[in-house]
């Protein structure tokens, strides 16, 4: 079985399916929120034409996750009980996961299902939602399916209380972290070349961030309920350590002196140093999303035995490639710029 | 420098925070030097006040 950096096949899988659950969680608790808000606005407010615009535009996140991970859970269920068996100190590990993911067949084939069908429905979102009650049932659905399915990421029968807490916390954390991070960055990209959508749109991202430091509080606290029998000091350890740091002074940065410079810039009307400040957002938001991916990443590879320089210039050359793919998703997304001229 | 904060971070959470990060990456030398948790602790400390202020920011 495929084995590199003491990194194996399975844990790879593990953090595929974690991310596509995270990106299909984090996207239909926000696509919700926003309709739900839309829905709430006056008839002349216009921001609720933006915030269903965004809303709907987000199905393609949820439709994208929920399919990455039903592809990785369909791989892992068909792998695992061939590679079996292979380590003393992984089996646990292994069967914990493959137990795990036998319980949750039902869920993912409804999430490979609903996935399927708001494929089918690309061209008409307006069936995903109740338009009279301004609720969706389409991303009720997919978050409750989603938040369950990544919290139960390993088998909890027969755990003691403090682990089972610990496990559901760490897994769920991602759907307010990663995945929220990731929505954040759509929206960011989504809106960057029109400031008439910002405007309606920026001003919520101070509120989304607690979102964000509460997913990460559920992860940093419940570690306390497996200290210190859980704690190895490898590499590993430290490198999520220090990034932990870096998104912290990042994540203020961003939630804080560059959301205030950009709604500033956005209400005096674009000026020229406002590119400036959206340019540190683009690297602010790049730092965030490679950390988050990073940590969730390194947390799936228990016996990874990569030097801590390895993983921090990985780290540093993903933030770079991250940083020119946005330049040129910017230059390439044309679909907000043609809404905003339509309007 | 004291200007140049004071710009930076105008909220308590943010100083609260930024506290939290510099410990934690004090905790990392400090684990790695002498196997102590005193500076991982403190620094989740710091976090869970952060949050709260964050909670409460307009």
């Amino acid at each position: 079985m495929f084995e590199l950096f003491g990194m194996e096949f399975y844990q790879l899988l593990s953090f595929g399916r974690q991310l596509g659950l995270s990106v299909m969680g984090g996207a239909s608790l926000w696509a919700m929120v926003f309709l739900y808000i839309a829905h709430n606005k006056k008839v002349e407010d216009s921001s609720g034409i933006f915030l269903t615009w965004i809303g709907l535009r987000m199905r393609w996140l949820v439709i994208g996750g929920g399919l990455l991970s039903v592809a990785m859970w369909t791989i892992l269920t068909m792998l695992i009980p061939v590679a079996a068996h292979e380590g003393v100190t992984l089996i646990t590990v292994r069967e914990g996961v493959l137990n795990a993911m036998n319980l949750m067949t039902p869920l993912y084939l409804a999430i490979g299902a609903i996935s399927i069908f708001a494929l089918v429905k690309y061209k008409n979102p307006y069936v995903l939602f109740n338009n009279k009650k301004g609720y969706s049932w389409f991303y009720m659905v997919t978050f409750i399916l989603s938040s369950i399915a990544v919290s139960y990421y390993t088998d909890l029968r027969g755990l003691p209380a403090n682990e089972i807490i610990f496990h559901i916390f760490h897994g769920f954390h991602s759907v307010f972290t990663l995945g929220t991070v990731l929505c954040l960055d759509f929206m960011f990209l989504s809106t960057q070349k029109t400031p008439f959508a910002q405007k309606h749109i920026f001003p919520l991202f101070p509120q989304i961030s607690k979102v964000i430091w509460v997913g990460l509080s559920l992860d940093l606290l419940s570690t306390l309920l497996i200290y210190p029998e859980a704690i190895a000091l490898t590499p590993r350890f430290y490198f999520a350590q220090i990034v932990v740091g870096i998104l912290i002074i990042n994540g203020i940065l961003l939630s804080g002196i560059l959301t205030r410079r950009i709604l500033k810039n956005i209400e005096e009307g674009h000026k020229e140093g406002s590119l400036k400040w959206e340019w540190f957002a683009t690297v602010a938001g790049a730092i965030s999303i490679t950390s988050w991916s990073a940590i969730t990443f390194v947390d799936q590879f228990h016996d990874m035995n990569i030097s801590l320089e390895i993983m921090f210039a990985v780290y540093a050359a993903i933030i770079g490639v991250l940083i020119i793919g946005r330049e040129i998703w910017s230059k390439l997304d044309r679909r907000a710029e043609e809404m905003h001229m339509n309007m | 420098m004291h200007v140049v904060a004071q710009k930076i971070f105008q909220r308590k959470s943010e100083v609260v925070m930024f506290l939290a990060a510099i410990s934690i990456l004090l905790s990392v030398a400090t684990v790695a030097l002498t196997g102590d948790f005193l500076f991982w602790k403190i620094a989740k400390v710091f976090y869970l006040i952060g949050v709260i202020f964050i909670l409460f920011d307009k």
